[in-house]
């Protein structure tokens, strides 16, 4: 039985109505993918997003000091972390290595007796910024008791 | 042109210890080298790559280093090693090294203190003329509290205390 050309051009239009449906579904699934992270990449967010500056850089890091009188400004340091302001701690100078007062910032003095597990740089707005966190005063305490025994 | 280890998309114009570095992280290098402390021997490998083109000097006060310029040690990762490739960490400078007795204590010996956060090397040895007492030992190292490579006697300076390793 043969079909009407009328016939054939409606099987026609229905036809590019399902492709066009089919292609724009298509479209519309892939941009909410896009949008929604998968679940490989949402671990690394959620890290990136609750990572610590201050426990990151204290956190396994190797003391190296070589008089008494530099672990004990070591030890001053690490107290003060936990009982004073960030603003406070921003202004507090502690002894260089030969013991002249006043001479290191805090930053200066970390970074001179803390080698962190892996290469990085402390940034003080950062630090400040995180050092009343909960991760940043657990990892302060650890280090503090470490540095009594 | 080999690329850059830290930034593949560049070429290299600097090989160090057979890494390659581009342009940008050659300026790094040899501005974070300025700012290695003054006591810290050897300076020019005292640096590390802190990401986001940020070249820094290494943290600590590089006794470990200077040891294990001097020893040639360079145990450890990428991590634990300056820009030569030598260990700066006291930790991973004695790992799998033996405690010596003192009486044993030669030189080339390892010294570390006993909160193991500073270490140095024997350079002499001395039989102590007293007798039934332990040989005199100076021992060289990084000081930072005396803003250089020092020599100390081990009784006195370290008040006898600390452990030796080969």
């Amino acid at each position: 039985m043969m079909s009407s050309p009328s016939g054939s051009f409606q099987r026609l239009v229905v036809l590019r109505l399902a492709v066009w449906l089919f292609l724009a579904l298509l479209s519309s699934g892939c941009e909410r993918q896009a949008a929604v992270p998968s679940a490989q990449q949402a671990p690394t967010m959620a890290t990136a997003a609750t990572a610590n500056s201050v426990a990151e850089y204290i956190a396994d890091a190797e003391v190296q000091a070589e008089t008494d009188e530099q672990r004990a400004e070591l030890r001053k340091a690490f107290s003060d972390m936990l009982v004073l302001t960030a603003a406070d701690l921003q202004t507090r100078r502690y002894a260089s290595y030969d013991g002249t007062k006043g001479a290191r910032s805090l930053v200066d003095l970390l970074n001179a007796h803390l080698v962190p597990a892996k290469p990085q740089v402390i940034v003080p707005s950062q630090f400040f910024a995180d050092i009343k966190a909960p991760a940043a005063q657990a990892a302060i305490q650890k280090k503090l008791r470490e540095l009594e025994r | 042109m080999s690329p850059c280890i830290h930034h593949p998309s560049r070429p290299s114009v600097v090989t160090i210890n057979l890494q390659h570095y581009c342009a940008e992280c050659q300026q790094g290098i040899v501005a974070a080298r300025l700012r290695v402390g003054r006591h810290v021997e050897p300076k020019d490998c005292f640096v590390w790559y802190a990401g986001a083109n940020n070249w820094q000097p290494i943290a600590g006060t590089g006794c470990a280093h200077w040891v294990a310029h001097q020893r040639g040690i360079r145990r450890g990762g990428t991590a634990e090693r300056c820009l030569e490739g030598y260990t700066f960490r006291v930790r991973s400078l004695i790992q799998g090294l033996q405690p010596v007795e003192l009486k044993n204590v030669q030189i080339n010996d390892i010294y570390v203190m006993p909160a193991m956060d500073h270490t140095g090397l024997v350079v002499r040895v001395v039989p102590n003329p007293l007798p039934g007492q332990p040989p005199l030992i100076t021992i060289r190292h990084d000081s930072s509290n005396q803003g250089r490579v020092a020599d100390n006697d081990f009784a006195s300076y370290f008040h006898g205390q600390g452990t030796f390793y080969r």
